[in-house]
């Protein structure tokens, strides 16, 4: 397969800041839209693992692929506070079927720390506009706060 | 050199009119990349950034995908992915590794994955690099000039050994094959003979009087009359399968494979008269010369027990060789191998 028909046509767009756009832009934009898609999938994994009536092993591994692909792609596209707020989310997904699967009295945390996480991964996306490179500043804050809190319960 | 990743340090983001710019300064060597990635965005953002990198960018969905793609073209350089569906990063690296590929790729591993425990899970599959996500992608690009370095020298050095590996077998003065060539290949065209039943013959070549040629036109003369027995010889010769080795000096052995003793007769007959009739032109004037054949054969059914009795075959032509010399030069002597061990068989023509 070749990506050559993915380029956009043309010789890059020069943007505010004097810098070659090559299409960056544009991608970001296709995945922000992406990210609006992944938002109701990600709640109802969250809400299927809430009700614990089913295996969980399955569904932690489904929410921790999306959480991983979601951190990976942010990562290349420049997006670093969305890549890091995806992979503390992967994180705390690893933890919370590590935690299943060892049967240890740190599982109710962890399942705090993977909701807190979900859930400030999903406030992340909510806060997207358009294909800003940077997220809105209110969203950033509270990326840091959230991810340093999550990362250190 | 295990990438940190930083992701409180805002990275600034990368120019790529400079890297262009750089690029356009400093002739790069080609270097064909196969990225493989099964996220579109990811492969799209880095193919552009590679390409201006001046990297031959293939791109690849999968771990099979991107086996198909190598097998069609080789690439130098493997940018992979660790978490794909149907096969992931360190697999893929490993079937690359178990490949006797004729290059070597050099294999790069892109993943969000930044515990030390990936790294060296990474590396022991065969990765030769393990490079974190939301890096610099300035460093990805210093990296991936590593591979390019890396896989250029390992490109001149296979080259090199080829051409060495030629040299070693080829003889200087007229370009044809050495003796090493035949004491190395000889014994195969034996083996394959035993193997399938077929004759195999060789001519024993020597030049009359090369010494007083040399003496009386000089050695320069003398090497112009080397090349053009060489090339006389090789206009008599099927292409396909027969070939000359030169010995030293003026010997030089023919083999003719799938040929009985009656076909290297003729062949020996037609090389004759080839250089009687077609004198070599050198820089000391036109020179006529004639040579001496002897010619040897092993049959179908032939006794030669194993590779170790070719020494026996050689023999036995220069045996015939040298009743050529004995009877004057300019002639074409048959001996058999089985009739040298009982010290007769040269029948001269």
């Amino acid at each position: 397969m070749n990506s050559h028909g993915q380029h956009r046509a043309g010789s890059p767009a020069i943007r505010d800041d004097g810098l070659r756009d090559d299409g960056l832009e544009e991608l970001r934009a296709t995945f922000f839209g992406r990210l609006k898609g992944e938002r109701q999938l990600l709640l109802n994994l969250g809400a299927v693992l809430a009700q614990g009536k089913m295996d969980r092993a399955p569904v932690l591994a489904e929410l921790r692929n999306r959480a991983h692909r979601l951190s990976g792609t942010a990562a290349v596209l420049d997006l670093r506070e969305v890549a890091a707020l995806a992979h503390v989310l992967e994180l705390a997904v690893e933890g919370r079927a590590v935690a299943d699967r060892a049967i240890t009295p740190r599982a109710e945390n962890s399942d705090r720390v993977m909701c807190a996480a979900l859930q400030a991964f999903i406030k992340v996306i909510d806060g997207l506009s358009g294909s800003s490179r940077k997220l809105p500043i209110q969203a950033r804050i509270a990326t840091s706060r959230r991810s340093r809190r999550i990362l250190s319960s | 050199m295990q990438f940190e990743r930083r992701r409180d340090e805002p990275e600034p983001p990368l120019d790529l009119s400079d890297t262009i710019l750089m690029q356009r300064l400093q002739s790069k060597q080609p270097c064909r990349l196969l990225l493989v990635d099964d996220d579109d965005l990811v492969r799209t953002r880095l193919a552009t950034v590679l390409r201006a990198a001046q990297f031959e960018v293939e791109v690849a969905a999968s771990g099979g995908e991107a086996l198909r793609v190598m097998n069609l073209r080789p690439c130098q350089v493997l940018l992979t992915d660790w978490q794909m569906p149907d096969m992931d990063g360190p697999a893929l690296c490993r079937i690359v590794r178990a490949d006797q590929r004729e290059s070597y790729v050099y294999v790069l591993m892109l993943t969000v994955r930044d515990n030390k425990k990936d790294l060296l899970e990474g590396l022991a599959a065969g990765a030769d690099e393990y490079v974190v996500k939301g890096g610099s992608m300035k460093e990805l690009l210093a990296r991936l000039e590593v591979a390019r370095r890396i896989t250029h020298i390992e490109h001149s050095l296979r080259v090199a050994n080829r051409e060495n590996l030629r040299l070693s077998v080829t003889d200087s003065l007229t370009g044809t094959n050495n003796l090493r060539y035949l004491m190395k290949h000889l014994p195969r065209e034996l083996m394959r003979s035993r193997r399938y039943g077929h004759p195999l013959a060789v001519l024993s070549c020597d030049i009359d009087s090369f010494k007083k040629i040399n003496d009386r036109f000089g050695h320069d003369a003398g090497n112009q009359l080397l090349q053009g027995f060489v090339k006389r010889t090789e206009l008599c010769l099927r292409n396909s399968s027969d070939w000359l080795a030169r010995l030293g000096g003026d010997e030089f052995m023919v083999v003719l494979p799938e040929t009985s003793s009656v076909g290297a007769n003729r062949v020996a007959h037609k090389l004759r008269r080839a250089y009687v009739e077609s004198p070599v032109m050198t820089d000391s004037g036109s020179i006529s010369f004639t040579v001496s054949v002897g010619v040897t054969a092993v049959e179908a059914a032939h006794e030669i027990e194993d590779v170790s009795k070719i020494e026996q075959l050689l023999r036995a032509a220069d045996r015939g060789l040298y009743a050529s010399k004995g009877l004057g030069g300019n002639r074409v002597s048959a001996a058999t191998v089985a009739r040298l061990s009982a010290g007769k068989g040269v029948i001269n023509e």
